[in-house]
């Protein structure tokens, strides 16, 4: 069954152009789509379906349109130094 | 007291007196501090049939316990004050480094009544503050006036908007972080009170408990950056990353409200200015989000989704450029993005006809200036709608102008909308996470189940949020255990996590008290008849009138309110609001209810 695909923010390194067409075998979810893309397993993301937000276990259907979105959280590994001011670090 | 000075400062510009307060520690416990320390105080001393811009009106600028400790995100502060744009009491907050400055100058709060005969600013630096001479500031403005005082610490500030008290202005700090909406800087200006500036000795606040309080502090991080190798749409990018993401659920605000979906999103979206722009990151003070994004070489702050939904898609301009100029010149003015975007797509509505970006920017001039047809629009669209004769086209509710979130499409969002304390505002029950990013879970945003319950829930907790103070992002991730933990840990008094839920409850219900004895009946707690009326795009269907109101009865219940939305005494029993005693607010019931 044939669905398209838009990938948005840094999703767009798994494919150029950034919205396409794909085949996928009927039962798919989308836990199997992802690898398909070249998507790793276990990278964070939010997916809407049809405008519906959706888990990786959804069915996915003939026609569905899919968006694949960086989570809208954030946080970044370096917090100790990123809190403490300069201000606040040359006291 | 640990996490509190436990004093304020009361400046009177009319006297030029200058004397401290200090409140009795049982306010702070069941207030906290920035937005709930602020309304009490309002509701206190500040009737609701107070001009706005009138000496007799008090801006109140407010710290929380967490402000200037590592506590996540919590480098924040509040004004509080009647807003002239509204009439109903009003809060705002903001990050930057300004609010730590203030807390660690040994003050929790500033009151700011009367009005200084002369431009003034107010420093607070070296356990002393003063009212000093602000004429050869007066006319400048935002970024030339932080410059001009940035050698005396860090900036609050009025532009040229504010001066001349346009309804929409907003108040600065740190040069580009904003106490934007409502109209707050209408009321500085209207004081003569052109800047405060503070300089803090920058001493971080001591735990009660630091063991605890490093224990919890790891456990927050923790929860904030729950996957560190992913990828990260705030870090990366900011918030104008939702731009693709709101338009592809169809709930992208377009043509004032007439559409849900812009077909040229990409053109405007957070994607497209990492592209033309040369972007480089900045945190407010210990937030390990990193949210902001500025322009490498001018370092002026490049828009957020919400300015670019009300500059972009409401008015149907594909120009990102215009869209970068205009949040740089509301910011240099001090003007609130959201209100002058939304504004001038009810001017785009009656024109009938779209603006050029060219016009765009001389009509953000034209409003800070107050000058030609910006004096009207200044006064924000519930005005100017009116005084063009088409109410219709007004997308406010209580006056406050509507931001990127149809309703139509998020029906949770639409009752946070219609019964927020400070009219059209995401922020106040701020289920935007829960439907639309899943965080801290995903519920269904087309229908109307459950969603009473759970706005008031998310209204207590965002007024306690806003007490505390940390950013609403956090509540992405963060819940009310975790702060309650902490708090405990910072302070050594005992606030279980349902006492914080307590606290954002009676918070408020303060405001909607003060918002009722100012003449804010149940007909203020709706949306503009178009999202009743009209289909957006997509799901985004017209709302059944029917199943909002019934919506909007079950909340009235869930809060402990009558079928006309005032909070019953045995409500305000439980929230101890009648123990507070000297504040007449049992009498203000019983008045309200005869």
């Amino acid at each position: 069954m044939k669905i398209e695909v838009d990938l948005f923010a840094d999703l767009r390194k798994f494919a150029d152009p950034p919205s396409f067409e794909i085949d996928i075998p009927s039962g798919s979810t989308i836990r199997d789509l992802l690898p398909q893309i070249g998507i790793p397993e276990g990278f964070s993301l939010l997916v809407v379906v049809n405008e519906v937000m959706a888990s990786h276990d959804r069915e996915i259907r003939d026609g569905d349109k899919i968006g694949l979105f960086p989570p809208m959280g954030g946080g970044e590994e370096t917090v100790p130094d990123r809190v403490q001011d300069k201000e606040w670090r040359n006291k | 007291m640990n996490g509190w000075n436990g004093k304020g400062l009361e400046i009177d510009l009319s006297t030029g007196n200058i004397k401290e307060i200090v409140p009795d520690k049982a306010l702070y416990m069941r207030y906290l501090g920035g937005r709930g320390l602020g309304v009490r105080y309002l509701f206190d001393n500040v009737g609701p049939e107070t001009d706005p811009l009138c000496p007799e009106n008090v801006l109140v600028f407010a710290t929380g316990p967490f402000t200037g400790t590592k506590v996540p995100t919590s480098g924040r502060f509040a004004a509080v004050s009647r807003s002239p744009l509204t009439g109903t009491i009003f809060d705002c907050n903001s990050g930057g480094r300004f609010g730590v400055h203030l807390k660690s100058s040994g003050w929790d709060f500033l009151v700011i009544r009367g009005k200084a005969a002369r431009p003034s600013f107010v420093t607070i630096a070296g356990g002393r503050a003063s009212i000093e001479d602000a004429s050869h500031l007066w006319g400048l403005n935002v970024k030339e006036a932080t410059k001009k005082l940035s050698d005396k610490g860090s900036v609050m500030t009025i532009g040229r908007a504010g001066e001349r008290q346009v309804l929409l202005s907003a108040i600065m700090n740190d040069a580009d972080h904003s106490l934007a909406r409502g109209g707050l800087g209408a009321v500085m200006g209207s004081k003569n009170l052109k800047a405060v500036v503070a300089r803090g000795h920058l001493e971080k606040p001591e735990p009660a408990d630091p063991e605890l309080f490093e224990k919890y502090y790891q456990d927050i991080t923790r929860l904030l950056i729950a996957s560190p190798v992913s990828s990260k749409g705030l870090t990366a990018y900011g918030t104008s990353v939702l731009t693709n993401l709101i338009n592809y659920m169809k709930i992208l605000p377009t043509d004032n409200f007439r559409k849900t979906t812009f077909l040229h999103a990409e053109e405007i979206s957070g994607e497209r200015m990492h592209d033309d722009f040369k972007v480089k990151s900045k945190a407010c003070f210990s937030c390990p989000i990193v949210c902001r994004k500025e322009e490498k070489g001018t370092d002026r702050a490049l828009p957020e989704y919400e300015t670019i939904a009300m500059f972009g898609s409401n008015l149907n301009n594909v120009n990102l450029k215009s869209i970068v100029e205009a949040n740089d010149l509301c910011n240099d003015y001090g003007l609130d993005t959201i209100s002058v975007g939304t504004t001038l797509g009810c001017h785009l509505e009656i024109e009938g006809r779209n603006l050029s970006p060219e016009e765009i920017i001389e009509l953000v001039r034209k409003i800070g200036e107050n000058e030609g047809v910006g004096e009207a629009l200044g006064k924000g669209a519930h005005k100017y709608a009116i005084s063009r004769n088409a109410p219709q086209a007004a997308m406010e509710v209580k006056g406050l102008e509507l931001p990127g979130y149809d309703p139509r499409g998020v029906l949770g969002q639409a009752l946070g909308y219609a019964t927020s304390n400070r009219g059209g505002c995401h922020l106040r029950a701020y289920l935007v996470g829960l439907e639309i990013l899943g965080k801290p879970k995903l519920i269904d945003r087309l229908s109307f189940m459950g969603k009473s319950g759970l706005v008031g829930l998310f209204q207590n907790i965002a007024g306690v949020v806003d007490s505390l103070i940390v950013c609403k992002f956090a509540m992405f991730s963060v819940g009310e255990e975790e702060f309650a933990n902490i708090l405990t840990a910072l302070t050594g008094e005992d606030f279980p996590s349902q006492s914080l839920i307590d606290i954002g409850e009676r918070i408020w219900n303060l405001e909607r008290l003060y918002n009722i004895k100012a003449g804010f009946g149940p007909e203020s707690d709706t949306l503009p008849e178009r999202f009743f009326n009209e289909d957006g795009s997509g799901t985004a269907r017209r709302i059944d009138k029917a199943a909002f109101l019934s919506s909007l009865r079950e909340y009235y219940h869930f809060r402990g309110w009558d079928e006309n939305g005032v909070p019953q005494p045995g409500k305000l029993k439980e929230l101890g609001l009648e123990a507070d005693g000297r504040d007449g607010i049992i009498k203000a019931v019983a008045q309200i209810t005869k």
